[in-house]
């Protein structure tokens, strides 16, 4: 017979007393609190980042292929042509979802009253459309698959607001070179991501009439975007496209290297999250410690009796370890309900919104990391018992004839 | 059965034990009789190693105390050592037999054999039907056998007893004297009690008169 659970078991809530219980009660709900905002927390900050590097792969493509020129400009400026060993079979391989290729030019687009800098991104018919069909708010996407090149433009939201233009438009873009050109495509789709720093810059166009703006060949275009299957392989997968995949000549980084900051910015939120768990865990923890020493000193008369009976001091402590692990339970329990509810809600409700342009996302995202979860709460339960070593040590100064000598 | 020699105790300034020498032996049943503050249940507390004497040697079924280790000391009492106290002690969430059944838990006997002995005990203090009522459904008598119950589970060597009459009626009193003798009878039992009841001092094989820390 296990006499630590037999025993702590039956007196789990205290000796009845309402005051006691009422403590013992509080100390499980502030555990409870405590997991469920660290859940929450965890949700928030890994669906954050989720979101927002989704996006930004989706943009962009995980890694991009270019020429070996050192250009860092939004403009491709050294061609590279199409044939390569790797195009379009680079897709074959394991953990890579697509690639495809591009070519960016910038140029002006100008209104009867004002003008903005905006760059067009060219792209061909085997271009994946998936990514921005999500974020279409107007109109629709760009038809390649012509004989001829298309006179049309996807233009975001931002570059529409700002010029004041709208699906059906035309719009002219003014081209900064020699000759002086410009063309007049007609504005077929409106697009926003939220990423405001590429929205504000980026229009999509059809490749051919970039490299006819250019003067390159057929064959010719400014790069490769490749897609990954799951981000988690990106720098063994950028490493490989490196090394086997591309020609000496080419250039291939992932986009964690062509734009860092944002990546650190969003690395920097496990450190917020980091901070906020061992917080709450700290806040778990004294209210274990208050709780448990309740429970010892409301059973003085108890330990003594046991003590009396033959129990020594590491048989009574694991009662009331035993005893916090009951309430560490409860409250776990109560916390992982909350925690996923609110969860739960936040996924249904969308009721935390965030402010787009600085969040790059309009309602706070959710992803339950079932793994995590779980880690959370059986280190909660380690880590306040552990904790709780100390505090049970007062059981061992409650001398059996002092406890029993009155009642 | 217990041997005490030269037992001292002292709190603080104040002398409790001036050199207590006891002998008790097995199935004996034996009272301590004494004014109060006469060192009394501070003998019992040693005896029962409750307590730790200052100095003299004490040795109970051929186990000298004095060389045991805190958790070496609670083992030896919960095997060896079976208490009776004036307030009953039970723990009020465990009925009858849990309580009963305590003892023997914490020697880690399992719970068929445990409940089997706790029955018999219970049955044999008259019991039977009470064995699954909380202590606050008991009479007060019935709280004391249940306690006496608990002392016997672990078939001890003695059962200490400090004043386990001492918040009962006369008649109820009786019946748990009585008890101490049919318990002696049938398991030759040996008890050491502190009481101030005069008939079971005189029903006892010996009193032990003390008197300032002193057995006279």
């Amino acid at each position: 017979m296990n006499i630590t659970r037999f025993i702590a078991r039956r007196i789990a809530f205290g000796s009845g007393k309402s005051f006691s219980g009422f403590i013992l009660k509080i100390a499980a709900v502030a555990v409870g609190l405590s997991m469920c905002v660290m859940i929450v927390t965890n949700a928030l900050v890994s669906g954050f980042q989720e979101e927002v590097s989704r996006k930004l792969f989706g943009f962009m493509g995980h890694i991009q292929i270019s020429s070996f020129d050192g250009n860092r400009s939004f403009e491709d400026l050294s061609p590279i042509n199409i044939k390569q060993d790797f195009y379009p079979s680079l897709d074959t391989v394991t953990g890579i979802s697509r690639i495809q290729v591009y070519a960016r030019k910038p140029g002006i687009v100008t209104t009867d009253t004002d003008f903005e800098g905006i760059v067009l991104k060219g792209i061909d018919h085997n271009f994946d459309w998936s990514f921005f069909e999500q974020y279409l708010v107007d109109g629709r996407a760009l038809e390649l698959g012509g004989e001829k090149k298309a006179n049309e433009v996807l233009i975001s939201r931002t570059t529409a607001n700002r010029l004041g233009l709208k699906v059906g438009d035309k719009m002219t873009i003014r081209f900064l070179q020699k000759p002086p050109r410009a063309r007049r495509p007609e504005i077929v789709g409106i697009y926003n991501t939220g990423l405001e720093e590429y929205d504000e810059v980026y229009a999509l166009y059809d490749i051919r009439n970039i490299r006819k703006l250019n003067d390159w060949e057929e064959d010719e275009v400014g790069g490769f975007e490749v897609f990954l299957d799951d981000v988690r392989d990106l720098d063994q997968m950028s490493e490989d496209v490196y090394y086997r995949y591309v020609p000496h000549d080419l250039l291939s980084r992932n986009l964690k290297e062509i734009n860092p900051n944002v990546f650190e910015w969003l690395a920097l939120q496990d450190i917020n999250e980091w901070v906020i768990l061992v917080l709450l865990t700290m806040i778990a923890i004294i209210n274990m410690i208050t709780a448990l020493l309740i429970l010892i000193l409301d059973r003085t008369n108890m330990i003594g009796i046991l003590k009396a009976l033959g129990a020594n001091n590491w048989q009574v402590r694991k009662i009331f370890l035993y005893n916090a692990a009951i309430i560490i339970g409860l409250g776990l329990l109560l916390g992982n309900a909350l925690g996923l509810g609110l969860c739960w809600l936040q996924q249904t409700f969308e009721f935390i919104r965030l402010p787009e342009d600085s969040y790059y996302i309009s309602v706070a995202p959710i992803k339950l990391n079932w793994i995590t979860i779980v880690l959370l709460n059986l280190a909660t339960m380690g880590v306040c018992l552990l904790a709780l070593m100390i505090p049970s040590i007062l059981v061992t100064r409650i001398k059996p004839i002092t406890a029993i000598r009155f009642r | 059965m217990i041997q005490a020699t030269n037992i001292k105790k002292s709190y603080g300034e104040l002398a409790v034990l001036k050199g207590v020498d006891v002998n008790i032996n097995k199935g004996e049943i034996v009272s301590i009789v004494g004014a109060s503050g006469a060192g009394k249940s501070t003998l019992l507390h040693i005896l029962g190693t409750l307590d730790r004497s200052d100095s003299g040697d004490l040795q109970i079924a051929d186990t000298l105390i004095n060389a045991l280790n805190d958790k070496q000391l609670s083992a030896f009492r919960n095997k060896h050592i079976g208490f009776v106290f004036q307030f009953h002690h039970l723990l009020p969430e465990f009925t009858a037999i849990e309580n009963v059944c305590i003892p023997a838990y914490i020697n880690g006997t399992n719970e068929k054999e445990a409940q089997t002995r706790a029955k018999e005990l219970l049955t044999f203090l008259g019991l039977k039907d009470r064995m699954t009522h909380k202590p606050n459904q008991l009479s007060g008598g019935e709280q004391q056998r249940v306690a006496v119950a608990r002392a016997l589970i672990n078939q001890p060597d003695v059962v200490l007893a400090d004043e386990p009459s001492g918040n009962l009626d006369s008649d109820t009193s009786q019946e748990l004297h009585e008890l101490f003798f049919e318990l002696r009878k049938q398991y030759e039992q040996t008890f050491v009690i502190v009481t101030h009841n005069k008939e079971l001092a005189e029903m006892s094989d010996r009193q032990l008169v003390m008197k300032d820390g002193l057995i006279v």
